[in-house]
């Protein structure tokens, strides 16, 4: 089965490599990042320019990027199905589950693709353009570049899970129809419509949504030298992520599973 | 011979509309078999219920002895489909397309090979964006053979393929039959595709199964349809026509064409002896496939 979902999985990403769209995603979050420092300026002196990370990678990821990552998703089986191809497909021997985790193993690729861009440039810029010389205060040196990479990467995981839960919200959407343009339509509307009422509606601790911004604030917060931890809203976000992912990917495959392919 | 393809009571219904209802056939290993039908007769939807992309309401799909439900993976990577109006990624180029597909089947393929089977070596960089509707056909066509298959199904094959491309395809198929004792079932509008390929057809109607028979059996000689060779047609038509026993006759480029009530040529033999004509044969015409299929449905 797994060596299955890898052929699936190989081809995904042969198609996938040779198509513009896969790239317009990765170009666009660079080009915000390359953009963000007019509105927050980089400066080459004693300054640190951790904020500038704090400040670039939530912006071009948690809105643009994961929007992106909704229409990007959310086309993948709904393509398919519109061409036919899923019909050439899946008469080879290749279950329909195989299938879909090959869709939902693409969409995380290109979320670490999404995710890869943006954190390479704007540490590039914050690297060559800035200055990253560990959080200080007081002239006591509180996070070294250490601690503040880890929690880059701690923080980048958490996100990452946010944005596979994302995927799996696209891939429902993306095989309850024939159109993508559809599916992205129902993706996209239904994740603003529900950022949109999570406050009024008390939902927000169980949309995994709500921790896109999340996983961000506790580096935000090391950045301007305040003593905080992921934990325990990481184990809710964690829990919330996991929790979407599993539950959209099980009813995308109930759909799948059950869906006319003959016509 | 042992059975390749065993259907059982199957019927698939969409909502209130029955498409196929209680198909029973069974088709045997190295068998060419067509299934015919008018439009949505079900031949299509029997068709992907045998592909395991529709799955029955009811009924039971054995293939090469095993439920196709339950040993999908196995049955299918030892089967060759075309799907009507075959889908490829029109971005990539023929090979590419080849090779992508090739990687489910996890078997040694040759790619150059099967391509110069189906006469598209020569398009083998193109993308398929590019191509006309007869080479995407026979693009489906070179996937469906591609993993060399013990069986295949086969979705209107020769749509749009010209009169040549059809005869090529016709004669590959009949060679596939024969050499590699590959089992084809096929589906097509197409009557003289399917009577110069098929052993045994089958007739559907409404979901349902009309009729089942050797191709041999279905097209054999009509006794009551008879051509007369003789000089002087028109003459012996003025008589025959007064015969109770002779339903019609008719004069058709010089030839004598009588339809009889009943399948008695020795009689019109005996007659045209007596009257003082001279033939030189009497013919029964062949029925061809396309008479015995409207005759099936009534029409």
């Amino acid at each position: 089965m797994i060596r299955r979902i890898l052929n699936a999985y190989s081809i995904e990403w042969t198609k996938q490599s040779r198509q513009m769209f896969t790239f317009v995603g990765p170009a666009f979050v660079v080009l915000l990042v390359l953009l963000t420092p007019l509105q927050y300026p980089l400066h080459h002196d004693a300054a640190n320019d951790y904020g500038f990370i704090a400040y670039a990678l939530p912006m071009s990821l948690n809105f643009f990027g994961f929007l992106m990552l909704l229409v990007y998703s959310a086309s993948l089986v709904a393509t398919e199905l519109s061409t036919g191809t899923i019909r050439t497909l899946l008469v080879r021997p290749l279950r329909r589950s195989e299938f879909l985790a090959a869709k939902m193993l693409i969409g995380m690729t290109y979320a670490l693709m999404l995710s890869f861009a943006a954190s390479a440039t704007v540490w590039a810029l914050a690297f060559f353009l800035g200055d990253l010389n560990g959080i200080e205060y007081g002239g006591e040196l509180i996070y070294s570049n250490e601690e503040m990479l880890q929690t880059f990467l701690i923080a980048m995981l958490l996100n990452l899970l946010t944005q596979f839960a994302g995927v799996a919200w696209g891939l429902l959407f993306s095989t309850l129809t024939r159109s993508a343009a559809t599916a992205i339509g129902l993706a996209v509307g239904s994740w603003l419509l529900l950022d949109f009422l999570k406050h009024p509606l008390n939902i927000a601790p169980f949309l995994f949504s709500s921790y896109l911004e999340q996983t961000w604030t506790v580096f935000a917060d090391r950045c301007a030298a305040f003593e905080t931890s992921f934990f325990p809203d990481a184990y809710y976000g964690i829990a919330a992520s996991t929790g979407a992912a599993v539950v959209c990917f099980s009813l995308a495959l109930f759909v799948l599973a059950r869906r006319n392919l003959g016509s | 011979m042992a059975s390749c393809i065993r259907l059982e009571h199957l019927s698939k219904s969409f909502g209130s509309t029955l498409a196929v209802n209680d198909f029973s056939l069974e088709i045997e290993q190295g068998e060419v078999f067509g299934l015919l039908g008018p439009n949505g007769a079900g031949k299509s939807t029997t068709f992907y219920m045998m592909c395991g992309l529709l799955r029955p309401t009811s009924g039971r799909i054995s293939i090469f002895g095993k439920d196709l439900h339950t040993n999908f993976l196995e049955i299918s990577a030892r089967m060759g489909v075309l799907v009507e109006r075959p889908s490829f990624y029109d971005y990539l180029t023929v090979a590419k397309n080849l090779r992508l597909f090739a990687k489910l089947a996890e078997k040694e393929v040759t790619i150059d090979r099967t391509l110069d089977l189906v006469g598209m070596l020569h398009v083998s960089d193109q993308k398929v964006g590019t191509l006309s509707t007869g080479m995407r056909q026979r693009l489906g066509l070179a996937l469906a053979f591609l993993t060399e298959p013990e069986l295949l199904i086969l979705d209107e094959p020769a749509n749009g393929l010209d009169v040549e491309q059809t005869q090529e395809v016709v004669r590959l198929l009949r060679r596939l039959a024969d050499g590699a004792n590959v089992t084809i079932v096929l589906s097509s509008h197409m009557m003289e595709e399917v009577e110069a390929l098929c052993d045994r057809i089958a007739i559907m109607n409404e979901g349902r199964l009309v009729t089942c028979e050797e191709t041999e059996a279905l097209i054999s000689y009509d006794k009551t349809r008879l051509e007369v060779l003789m000089d002087t047609p028109e003459t012996a038509a003025r008589r025959l026509v007064q015969e109770d026993w002779v339903q019609s006759v008719e004069v058709k480029r010089g030839r004598l064409l009588v339809h009889l009530h009943e399948p008695n040529p020795h009689q019109l033999n005996t007659f045209l002896i007596g009257a003082g004509y001279q033939m030189s044969g009497i013919i029964p015409r062949r029925r061809t496939l396309q008479e015995f299929f409207l005759k099936a449905l009534n029409k």
